[in-house]
């Protein structure tokens, strides 16, 4: 968190991505809003409205040459990708094993991938430790002070 | 008046005031736990206790835990509830430089007066100020909705169109499930977990909290730079000076959370956002805000904790929950028997009374307890390493996700949720604006459907819309919102060719 700001040259093709996106994507509400019924359509179909007005601005503003947006630079893209796919893992196994081990195995996934240092054996002990300790607390608030029903 | 002072500030009614406060600063910084679940959750320990002791443990709760969302939203750019969001603006950039314990000592002082003062509004101006609540239809609350969401959009980075696409994302996302008027099932896909629609916790989680992981991981960065010499610590003398010079700021900023919590279900977010968006037009070092001004979290803060006591105007005098917290409170004071409405000063004023003497202790003693829990939740966030950071907040953001309805599909679309706004974030894309969008869907779309059916019945279409007094200034405050940026801007090339002449 503790980024610089980059500020990256050149003209904002990824807002111009974002902005085409938008627009598909509020066109894609009109198609569908043709189902509903007044009162449910109404509505979404302003919005839309607002978005395609919207997105034809900004598209236009980045072929006059409005440069990039300044954004927090990556230093490594494959690590965020992984973590999603972690994300994922820890999302899909909580249906198969549980929230608790989910959470232990996710919790050791997110861990191992945020660690730019090499390992030392005495650090991956006192990490894997504190890992099964921490989302044991965390369950065990959740579980029995909130009453939240996990399984 | 004095012998419910009196009462409130008995031994029990004490400790209850600094139970609750710590237990809702406790829950409202963490991500995810929100004031209403933090009051939801313990209301049923109250039942047992008399009828003014469990509502200044509610109140306690609810002024903690509004406060309490700006631990997240200082240290981690994550606000702990969506009344937070303004404070990411200026308080995370100054957490980022070295600023954030300081950062955290404006935000108690901040929250504290602007909960004070709101609470001595309740005492005092209640009945005229509920009257003004009940001057708002639905054609004032679709315009307060879209002022919120313009406001949002040019206060975030990036552009205004920008600002104003992100805002619209998360109004369709806010479609999702039954429509608030008429029922029709919308944009659910045949996916039976979109029929409920999109939890607003569930999207608050994942657009916030997952780009920030998502970046923590990104880079090898420490998380927060950390002062030394005379710029470590509190520096409470700093703090107190830079609020005594945002004075009129700290008014102003309290002044707007009252009146906008005393609108029923407008709520911290437009509270401070709008103050946010009036400090900087009036600030001399406008440039400043966004870059982490300490004026943008005294009206971020003042603001949201001064809706709670607006809140309860409404709530007390017309039996009108003014916030969702409000209105498990309300809930509570019927289990305890007691009847919400303009009778209920007369009638049941000693609990009244009490309550609002317990409520103003309560927000006081918020000063010390929240410098004291600000110290070490800085020390503790900045000592914490990565390897723990990103998957200790990863596991709160899935557990205060699944907390909500115990749902799997809840996780999954958080966290997908949270990787279309970090793709967005790549593209200049602010999640504010995003998460706004959500918050203030429903609000917008009642309104404009409740106006636009009223007007086509009177066959006075516009009028409704444009021609009510009080949405006429919410207009003007929406298009001096949008244009303010450009006129200032223009204002500024025009003194520079002066200057230069």
């Amino acid at each position: 968190m503790s980024e610089t700001t980059h500020h990256p040259s050149g003209r904002d093709w990824p807002g111009l991505a974002a902005a085409v996106f938008c627009i598909g994507l509020a066109l894609y509400v009109l198609k569908l809003t043709q189902d509903y019924t007044t009162f449910g359509a109404i509505f979404p179909r302003v919005v839309a409205f607002v978005m395609i007005i919207a997105g034809v601005i900004l598209v236009a503003r980045v072929l006059a040459g409005m440069p990039r947006t300044p954004v927090t630079p990556i230093q490594s893209l494959w690590r965020p990708l992984v973590l999603v796919g972690v994300g994922g893992l820890w999302a899909v196994l909580i249906g198969w094993v549980g929230f608790y081990a989910a959470s232990v195995v996710g919790f050791i996934c997110a861990g191992l991938l945020a660690r730019f240092e090499p390992w030392t054996l005495p650090a991956l002990a006192r990490f894997l430790a504190i890992s099964v300790l921490v989302p044991s607390i965390g369950y065990a608030i959740f579980a029995f002070a909130l009453k939240v029903p996990f399984d | 008046m004095f012998e419910y002072l009196f009462q409130a500030l008995t031994p029990i009614n004490l400790m209850l005031a600094v139970v609750g406060v710590i237990a809702g600063v406790t829950i409202g910084g963490m991500p995810g736990l929100t004031a209403t679940m933090a009051v939801a959750v313990l209301t049923p320990l109250t039942f047992t206790m008399p009828a003014d002791s469990a509502l200044i443990a509610l109140a306690a709760i609810y002024m903690g835990a509004i406060y309490g969302g700006c631990y997240a939203a200082i240290l981690a750019n994550t606000p702990g509830t969506p009344s937070s969001i303004a404070t990411t603006f200026d308080g995370y950039p100054m957490a980022k430089r070295g600023d954030g314990q300081m950062a955290l000592s404006l935000a108690t002082i901040a929250s504290v007066t602007g909960g004070f003062l709101s609470v001595m509004a309740l005492l005092l101006l209640a009945p005229p100020l509920a009257k003004v609540a009940l001057a708002f239809g639905p054609p004032e609350y679709f315009w307060l909705a879209v002022l919120g969401l313009t406001l949002v959009a040019s206060l975030s980075k990036g552009t205004l169109m920008k600002g104003l696409l992100g805002a619209c994302l998360g109004l369709l996302i806010s479609f999702t499930g039954s429509a608030v008027i008429g029922g029709d099932m919308r944009f659910t896909f045949d996916q039976p977990a979109l029929v409920g629609g999109v939890n607003i916790i569930v999207a608050l989680i994942g657009i916030f909290c997952i780009p920030v992981i998502l970046d923590l991981v990104s880079s090898p960065d420490p998380h927060l730079e950390v002062n030394t010499g005379d710029k470590k610590g509190l520096r409470l003398r700093e703090a107190f000076g830079h609020v005594w010079r945002e004075k009129v700021n700290l008014l102003k900023s309290s002044g707007i959370g009252t009146l906008v919590g005393a609108l029923p279900a407008a709520g911290g977010s437009v509270a401070s956002l709008i103050a946010y968006s009036e400090a900087r037009r009036s600030a001399r070092n406008a440039d400043e805000y966004g870059k982490g001004a300490p004026g943008g979290i005294i009206a971020s803060e003042s603001a949201n904790n001064g809706t709670v006591g607006g809140g309860f105007i409404p709530t007390l005098v017309l039996g009108i929950p003014g916030t969702p917290p409000d209105a498990i409170i309300l809930g509570a004071l019927l289990v305890h028997g007691i009847r919400i409405g303009p009778d209920l000063f007369t009638e049941h004023s000693a609990v009244v009374y009490t309550f609002i003497f317990g409520l103003a202790i309560a927000t006081l003693i918020m000063l010390p307890i929240g410098l004291f829990m600000g110290r070490y939740a800085f020390k503790a966030f900045v000592a914490i390493p990565k390897t723990l950071l990103v998957p200790g907040i990863l596991l709160m953001t899935v557990l205060g996700t699944y907390a909500i309805h115990s749902s799997y599909a809840d996780v999954v679309m958080m966290l997908a949720l949270g990787l279309v706004a970090w793709i967005l974030s790549r593209a200049g894309f602010a999640p504010a604006p995003i998460v706004l969008g959500v918050v203030l869907g429903a609000i917008a779309e009642q309104g404009f459907v409740q106006a636009w059916l009223i007007g086509s019945a009177n066959n006075n279409l516009l009028g409704m819309y444009f021609g009510r007094p009080i949405s006429l200034v919410i207009i003007g405050l929406i298009v001096l919102g949008l244009f303010y940026p450009l006129i200032m801007k223009r204002f500024k090339k025009k003194l520079m060719v002066i200057d230069n002449e």
